[in-house]
């Protein structure tokens, strides 16, 4: 399955979104907005895409997105909760992935054991995912049996399991998963290495799998702490894009999902990240064929106006070959086997990076002086027309190209009602990057990428003993 | 998230799928059929052959405002010569490295501006060539994917390039744990089978290759009479006609016919362990040949293999995963290809259980293959297959890589439209006499890549041992 969506775990790819969230939407009345063509996209008559979106908040303040999609007999059903690794304090880092795991480990009504069968049995396929800022969780199954997967996550969301025995286990599948992702990955282990040497204050400066010390300690009543503080209905936001018709799944979800009480949520205020005002550098050595680096400068959070700009300079910079870094340090130098930058914006604030891997045998100076000549420019000259029009082309495409399946189209939506406050940041966040102009390129780059602000980040092969 | 998705899906086919009835209420264009039965459907498709041999496939979808064109070649590492290994996957990357009118740079700056890349992905039996753009851009995008395909330059300098790239690309396999066990396991059971090697080659194999191999590969292969194109989504009978005169200009020759070294046999439960020094988790892989697409029992094996290590329910990953806790994924598959593939479990595992986890795998997969699967678990694992079936085909770019790769094969288009009752007229009695006879539950290769401390928890298995520095 090469689904491209994978913010999975830190997944970098272009932002579509925004602004804080408020936590307990009030009840608002049943809209239905189809949205036409996108405004001001280059005049073009054929690029309409319309999604017939129905939006309502349950009186306990479940937020609820519909949308009807015949394309085949199926439902995409998408249940996102706003808490991730941010939600976390020291010690309990990993709290929220940990937990998400234990989501399939039983409830009241569906015990554990019984949970994959019955999906199995249904012809019904689910997962879950967990980020920096929020945890989901999804199926995808024949229409009929909805009413079925309702009841299950209706059990889920109110009387969770977490037994001691089923924690147990669950903990070292976990720390397998660990293992996999980062102890025994080096470029997983870079990752990490970057993100804690960027953020000094913020909750993104541990890893969202959390350290294997705290995976090891977390138990029933931690992780009993989270779900009842975060799992409630006016900590979710409800998806569902498929075969289905739309007045009856609403009575259907008022019928299921009504009956759960809301709960207040707490409170939290982050500390702000003090802005950082000398250079960084970290290096880790360890048995690998080649060197990497990661240059890394803190970029704003999502929504915020310096975003659209950003995210289109990253891309200039390094995506795809036909960018920048690929072209000299790919192509023309042919010193690295990949190039690349990407902007990652979160709730809190962003990531931009810019990396290189090194062939097998070179050492990293020359490809760092060309990156710092690449982002010099950015500072200093404008981006060709040219340029600036392909970075707009390319998020619009990526953006019809998410839009491809119902699992696409649910994901979409429910990544832009989760973090923006509205899905319809989908549509309108296009508008913002076709205003972005070659001079707002040229500030962003010379408001956050200055020697100063930049973090270096450094894999290198160990020493061979002969 | 909770696990890796497991990509289940069988390489060049069909996961599953079947389309519903609401496509073929609209108005079919002339020349469009939709196939299929009662109340299901295929969306309209047209299929037609140019005089030069290439088969093409149209299908209408204006849900978007996109286009996209797939080339399937029916070429792949398998005609490649081994001391060549490597040249089927250079000749297709160098594709986009400049043709008669447009240099490398230029075909990447006119993809980027499409908003779109090119993928070109070269396998051991077919090659695929992939490029979509936004409906804006769907002349210029038959015009520039014509080119790659139809008029390479093959430039020396292009050639160093891309060798010297390819090389380092296979030095690096070595840090992905997972990837490095995937490829000693294919080589340990296909030995000189070309199934057994990297498609990207061998550092020897990509040294031995010239200019004129690479010239004389793309002239004897990438042909109009050996390939296959699909051209998707929203455009009209002017564009059909348009695709029609670009690609009438490639000139057909004859396609020679390669056979490849048999795959050694397998005696009993071999063990390959590979050990580095510093290692934090263990890679284990048991496999055993497998079956060809084109095998009678596919559809059987398919369906049994569901239940055994299909799927979250799967018994594998009920045992390993949830029960013992030894991972975070396990799964099992049949591997189908032109030529006997192989049936594959591949998990993972801290170095201290490396040695139990084999144990238990190979419990659960001999218990299976032995005694087969109960009529629950079957029921079960039919309803999955056929639940998720329309997923397959839910797009129309995935409706046509279906068609193209169901031609590859030789498979008739009924494998799609008769799914759902194919699936669910397998008995119990079918599916487990079906693994049995495909399966020896003695005798299985394993590769297993992980620290040197693991040595000792495999004393029993007599492993062969190999260190990587």
């Amino acid at each position: 399955m090469k689904t491209r969506f994978s913010i999975l775990l830190l997944g970098l790819c272009i932002s579509l979104t925004a602004q804080a969230i408020d936590p307990t939407p009030n009840t608002k009345p049943e809209v239905k907005e189809p949205l036409g063509a996108i405004k001001g996209w280059t005049a073009q008559d054929s690029l309409k895409i319309s999604l017939p979106v129905t939006k309502f908040v349950l009186d306990n303040g479940l937020t609820v997105i519909l949308l009807e999609d015949h394309a085949v007999p199926m439902v995409s059903y998408h249940t996102w909760y706003r808490v991730g690794s941010r939600d976390e304090y020291p010690g309990v880092t990993g709290a929220a992935h940990m937990l998400e795991h234990m989501m399939f480990k039983g409830a009241k009504k569906y015990d554990g054991k019984a949970f994959d069968r019955i999906f199995h049995e249904n012809g019904i396929t689910n997962n879950a995912f967990t980020t920096n800022d929020y945890t989901g969780f999804y199926e995808n199954l024949p229409s009929s049996k909805l009413e079925l997967v309702m009841d299950m996550e209706v059990d889920r969301m109110s009387s969770l399991s977490i037994s001691p025995e089923d924690l147990k286990s669950e903990k070292e599948v976990v720390k397998e998963e660990r293992r996999w992702r980062v102890d025994n990955n080096p470029m997983g282990l870079l990752r990490e290495l970057m993100m804690g040497t960027m953020f000094k204050v913020l909750p993104y400066k541990w890893p969202v799998i959390g350290y294997m010390k705290d995976i090891d300690n977390y138990d029933s009543e931690k992780l009993r702490f989270f779900y009842n503080t975060f799992y409630v209905p006016n900590n979710a936001v409800l998806v569902l894009v498929g075969d289905f018709k739309t007045s009856k799944v609403k009575s259907l979800i008022e019928k299921y999902y009504g009956k759960l009480p809301s709960r207040a949520l707490p409170e939290r205020k982050l500390l702000t990240e003090p802005p950082q005002k000398v250079q960084q550098n970290a290096i880790l050595r360890k048995d690998v064929q080649n060197s990497s680096f990661v240059v890394a400068f803190r970029s704003p959070e999502q929504g915020s106006q310096d975003m659209y700009a950003l995210d289109l300079a990253a891309n200039i910079l390094g995506y795809g070959t036909s960018s920048r870094l690929h072209k000299r340090l790919v192509y023309q130098k042919q010193i690295a086997t990949s190039a690349y930058a990407y902007n990652y914006a979160m709730k809190e604030a962003g990531v931009m990076g810019v990396g290189v891997n090194m062939k097998p045998g070179l050492g990293t100076q020359e490809a760092l002086d060309i990156v710092y000549n690449e982002i010099w420019k950015l500072r200093n000259q404008k981006v060709s027309d040219k340029e600036l029009e392909k970075a707009k082309t390319q998020v619009m495409k990526d953006l019809v190209d998410s839009l491809k399946t119902m699992d696409g189209k649910a994901r979409a939506l429910a990544v832009n009602e989760i973090v923006t406050g509205t899905y319809e940041s989908l549509f309108t966040d296009l508008e913002k990057y076709q205003a972005v102009t070659a001079d707002d390129i040229k500030k962003v780059a010379d408001k956050y990428t200055q020697q100063t602000q930049r973090s270096i980040i450094t894999l290198e092969p160990k020493a061979k003993k002969e | 998230m909770k696990r890796i998705s497991l990509a289940i899906t069988l390489p060049l086919i069909c996961s599953t799928f079947i389309a519903c009835s609401s496509s073929s209420k609209k108005d079919i264009p002339a020349g469009y059929v939709s196939k299929g039965n009662g109340s299901f459907k295929l969306q309209p498709y047209k299929e037609l052959s140019l005089d030069n041999g290439l088969k093409v496939f149209f299908i209408r979808d204006n849900s978007l405002p996109r286009v996209s064109l797939t080339l399937m070649l029916k070429t792949g590492s398998v005609q490649e010569p081994a001391a060549k290994a490597g040249l089927n996957a250079l000749t297709s990357y160098l594709l986009e490295q400049g043709t008669q009118s447009r240099d490398a740079m230029r075909i990447a700056d006119d993809f980027g501006q499409l908003g779109s890349g090119i993928d070109i992905t070269p396998g051991a039996d077919a090659t695929t060539v992939y490029a979509d753009a936004l409906i804006t851009g769907s002349d210029f995008l038959l015009d520039l994917f014509a080119d790659v395909t139809m008029n390479p330059a093959f430039k020396d300098g292009e050639i160093q390039r891309l060798r010297s790239q390819m090389l380092a690309g296979l030095q690096k396999k070595i840090d992905n744990p997972s990837s490095y066990a995937d490829d000693q396991m294919d080589q340990y059971l296909f030995g000189a089978h070309p199934y057994g090697r990297d498609i990207n080659g061998t550092p020897e194999g990509l040294k031995a290759i010239t200019k004129q191999d690479v010239i004389k590969h793309y002239l004897t292969f990438y042909r109009p009479n050996n390939a296959s194109l699909a051209v998707v989504g929203n455009f009209n009978e002017d564009y059909e006609k348009k695709v029609k005169e670009v690609f009438s200009k490639w000139t057909k020759r004859t396609i020679p016919v390669v056979t490849a070294e048999a795959a050694p046999a397998i005696d009993g439960l071999k063990v390959k362990l590979i050990v580095k020094k510093g290692l934090q988790q263990t890679q284990v892989r048991v496999a055993q040949l497998g079956i060809a697409r084109s095998d009678e029992d596919y559809l059987r094996l398919r369906l049994s293999n569901e239940a055994l290590g299909g799927s979250f329910a799967s018994r594998l990953n009920q045992k390993v995963r949830d029960d013992l806790g030894l991972t975070y994924s396990i799964y099992s598959y049949f591997d189908v290809r032109k030529e006997k593939g192989s049936f594959e479990v591949s998990t993972f595992t801290k170095n201290e259980t490396a040695g139990k986890t084999l144990e238990e795998t190979l419990k659960v997969v001999s218990d299976y293959v032995t005694k087969g699967s109960q009529e629950a678990e079957l029921a079960g694992a039919r309803n999955q297959l056929i639940g998720q079936f329309p997923r397959a085909i839910e797009t129309a770019d995935r409706l046509a890589y279906n068609l193209l790769a169901l031609d590859f094969y030789g498979i008739p288009v009924d494998y799609l439209t008769n799914f759902n009752k194919n699936v669910a007229g397998i008995s119990v009695k079918e599916a487990n006499n079906s693994i049995n006879k495909h399966l020896s539950p003695t005798n299985f290769k394993v590769v297993v890549y992980g620290d040197e401390k693991i040595i000792p928890q495999f004393e029993k298995y007599k492993p062969e041992i190999q260190r990587v520095k």
